[in-house]
């Protein structure tokens, strides 16, 4: 039993696992930053994995399948937007409907153009091949698990990197980071909030649809009827035990992907996957509730040095 | 005096055009997607009305249906009056059911007894689902939004986990087979008809409502809860104990969406299956939206909610078109209510309105 949780096969489900989670969360924690609460992410994954199939099944090509993915993801993202940034509904209604709304049509859709219910699956629906790194291939243990994988994975694990240098070094970094902390203060500042929120919602809305074409075409070459099921929602605990740090949440989305890994890889043993499926789920209330008290020391002690 | 009265009518007349707007638009929007199945609309459409409404079968249907989203409904509208928004609506009827289920097989008692005690174990069980993000919530200052949510996985998980472990290891793991023993007779409640699902908890459902009504109509503590959702620093100026209030509603809230989950396995089903809720805490909420959080208006709404619910199974029923359409109408539904639509109109004619706007002043003055 010990070995499955530490064997190579596992990890690299772990890495497998958490594509979805890193992009989804990559993007969102963006409009984190922006003060955008977005419990729609979910819808966004779930519109772009039909279209990504359905992109894919058309020219057996998946890379049009991703292409399709980010555009339906896109205008998701831009119908949530002028829900919430322009109409001013509220975003966790808008949220909760989308979410209703991308299950209903996305499963529609499916009856209408295929005549299916369930899973669909089709030779023509092609994903993306596997690609073996050349050096990092034959280290022993490490290239087991980083070798291998598709495209999008190595997209997902670039991103964090790119989305920490923008954050973190970037003038539009620097903003949004004021925004997070006191976006009164940044529009005194000058700074035009309502394009901030506009362009991290549309920066997340690319985002999942990059991973949500990563749902049909990461190996499995299927669609079925709510495949995003609850990702969005993992994803978007991610951002909040993170923090908006893309570090944070990418070592997040990986513990989280690493306990889905294992209640797999359990599954003949006397451990039963719900309990190891909840783990997740209960990890982010406990990471909240920690990073919370942290702050509560941190103002008490500044408080008592100052006094 | 006369100005104000002018004004509300006004308001009304927004609200009610705003709303029948958008009924035009999402049968239009539904009529063209049941036409893209290949189904006529009309007849799909009177299919959700005969199945609904018309005939004894048809309308203790309805009442099943109804009777589930009028609780989760006065759960969201409960807690959405004092200012918390608990998305854990789901979570807490999931605990609700299954204690519930529990208690009603493993615990004979008198009839009597047996069915106010099984619906209190039920509340009970979404009160102990909401505990521990009230406390984070009160003394951590932490989002309750994101705590809920999170929460309805764990007691979607817990309770499929529970059953399973009640079930011994020989039962099947397909989860429409993942169900408790059936609870005793004297558990279940009495059928409105016989041989049908409806049953005497339309009867609870309209206590609740009427409980909740009388509450923020009549009494002293109502208009307290509904001041700390209105504003916070004018309630606490006045007097009340924000602090106990939050944590009240808070609980209360769970504990009437645990009663849903409660009634729904004393009545429709008798058992508890794992995952059997199809949306119904995601129903409480946006009916609660729709009605703005009234007591007597979220009732209305939930009625329609239900009967479109049980027309929408009976059109997949006879007709070819997928009961997704309603869900997904449903939904769009909610997103055109909660837009702000003036904005909009205002942006497309600015220089009319503004004219108008002026006129209209001039003649008050």
């Amino acid at each position: 039993m010990l070995k499955t949780f530490f064997s190579a096969l596992t990890f690299s489900a772990t890495i497998r696992l958490a594509t979805p989670l890193i992009l989804t969360g990559m993007g969102g924690l963006f409009a984190d930053r922006a003060n955008v609460f977005n419990i729609g992410l979910e819808s966004f994954m779930l519109i772009s994995a039909f279209f990504a199939m359905l992109g894919s099944y058309l020219t057996t090509n998946p890379f049009i399948g991703l292409l399709f993915g980010m555009t339906s993801s896109l205008i998701a993202s831009i119908i949530f937007g002028i829900l919430v940034i322009y109409l001013n509904s509220n975003p966790i209604v808008v949220g909760i409907a989308m979410n209703l709304s991308a299950w209903g049509f996305t499963t529609l859709l499916l009856d209408t153009i295929f005549n299916i219910r369930g899973a669909f699956i089709d030779n023509r629906i092609k994903s993306f091949q596997s690609i073996e790194l050349p050096i990092i291939k034959d280290i022993p243990f490490v290239g087991d698990i980083l070798s291998g994988h598709n495209v999008l994975v190595y997209i997902a694990l670039i991103s964090v990197i790119i989305c920490h240098i923008v954050i973190f070094k970037t003038p539009f970094g620097l903003r949004l980071r004021g925004l997070k902390s006191n976006e009164t203060a940044v529009q005194t500042a000058g700074v035009n909030t309502i394009k901030y929120k506009w362009i991290t919602t549309l920066i997340s809305g690319i985002f999942a649809g990059i991973s949500g074409t990563f749902l049909p075409l990461g190996g499995l070459s299927m669609f079925t009827e709510n495949m995003s099921a609850g990702k969005g929602f993992l994803a978007l605990a991610a951002i909040m035990i993170g923090n908006g740090n893309p570090f944070k949440v990418f070592i997040a989305c990986l513990i989280f992907a690493y306990a889905d890994a294992l209640s797999v890889g359990l599954q003949g043993f006397e451990i039963p996957s719900q309990i190891v499926l909840m783990a997740p789920y209960l990890a982010t209330v406990i990471a909240l509730f920690v990073e919370r008290l942290r702050e509560i020391r941190l103002t008490t002690s500044v408080k008592n040095s100052s006094s | 005096m006369m100005n104000k009265i002018v004004i509300a009518t006004d308001e009304y007349r927004k609200e009610v055009i705003k709303h029948l707007t958008s009924i035009a638009l999402v049968m239009l929007v539904g009529a063209i997607l049941i036409h893209l199945q290949g189904e006529s609309p009309l007849k799909a459409f009177q299919a959700i009305f005969q199945g609904a409404l018309v005939g004894k079968p048809s309308i203790a249907r309805s009442l099943r249906w109804i009777t589930p989203c009028i609780i989760a409904g006065t759960a969201a509208v409960i807690s959405n009056k004092s200012g918390i928004f608990n998305l854990g609506i789901e979570g807490q009827i999931y605990m609700g059911a299954f204690l519930a289920a529990v208690f009603g097989y493993a615990v004979p008692l008198p009839r009597l007894l047996h069915i106010p005690a099984t619906i209190l174990v039920g509340g009970i069980g979404g009160v102990i689902l909401a505990l521990i993000p009230a406390v984070l919530r009160l003394y951590y200052g932490i989002n309750e939004m994101i705590t809920t949510l999170m929460f309805n996985y764990v007691a979607i998980l817990f309770t499929e986990y529970m059953t399973m472990q009640l079930m011994g290891v020989g039962g099947s793991t397909a989860p429409d087979y993942v169900a408790t023993p059936p609870m005793l007779d004297s558990a279940r409640l009495t059928p409105l008809f016989p041989s049908y699902q409806a049953t005497t908890g339309f009867f609870i459902a309209l206590i609740l409502v009427g409980l909740t009504y009388f509450l923020y109509k009549y009494t002293k503590k109502g208009y307290e809860l509904k001041q700390v959702g209105e504003n916070i620093n004018f309630a606490k100026y006045g007097g009340i104990n924000a602090f106990s209030t939050y944590f009240y509603v808070f609980l209360v809230s769970a504990f009437v969406a645990g009663i849903c989950g409660a009634v729904e396995v004393m009545g429709a089903h008798g058992r508890f299956r794992a995952q059997f809720s199809s949306n119904l805490g995601w129903d409480g909420i946006m009916i609660a939206l729709i009605a703005k959080d009234s007591p007597l208006g979220m009732l209305l709404v939930a009625v329609l909610w239900g009967i479109i619910k049980n027309g929408s199974f009976a059109m997949e029923r006879t007709t070819s078109a997928n009961r997704l359409v309603v869900t997904l109408l449903q939904a769009i539904f909610v997103l055109f209510i909660t837009a702000d639509f003036e904005k909009i109109l205002s942006k497309i004619r600015l220089v009319p309105l503004q004219k108008r706007e002026g006129k209209k002043e001039g003649t008050l003055c």
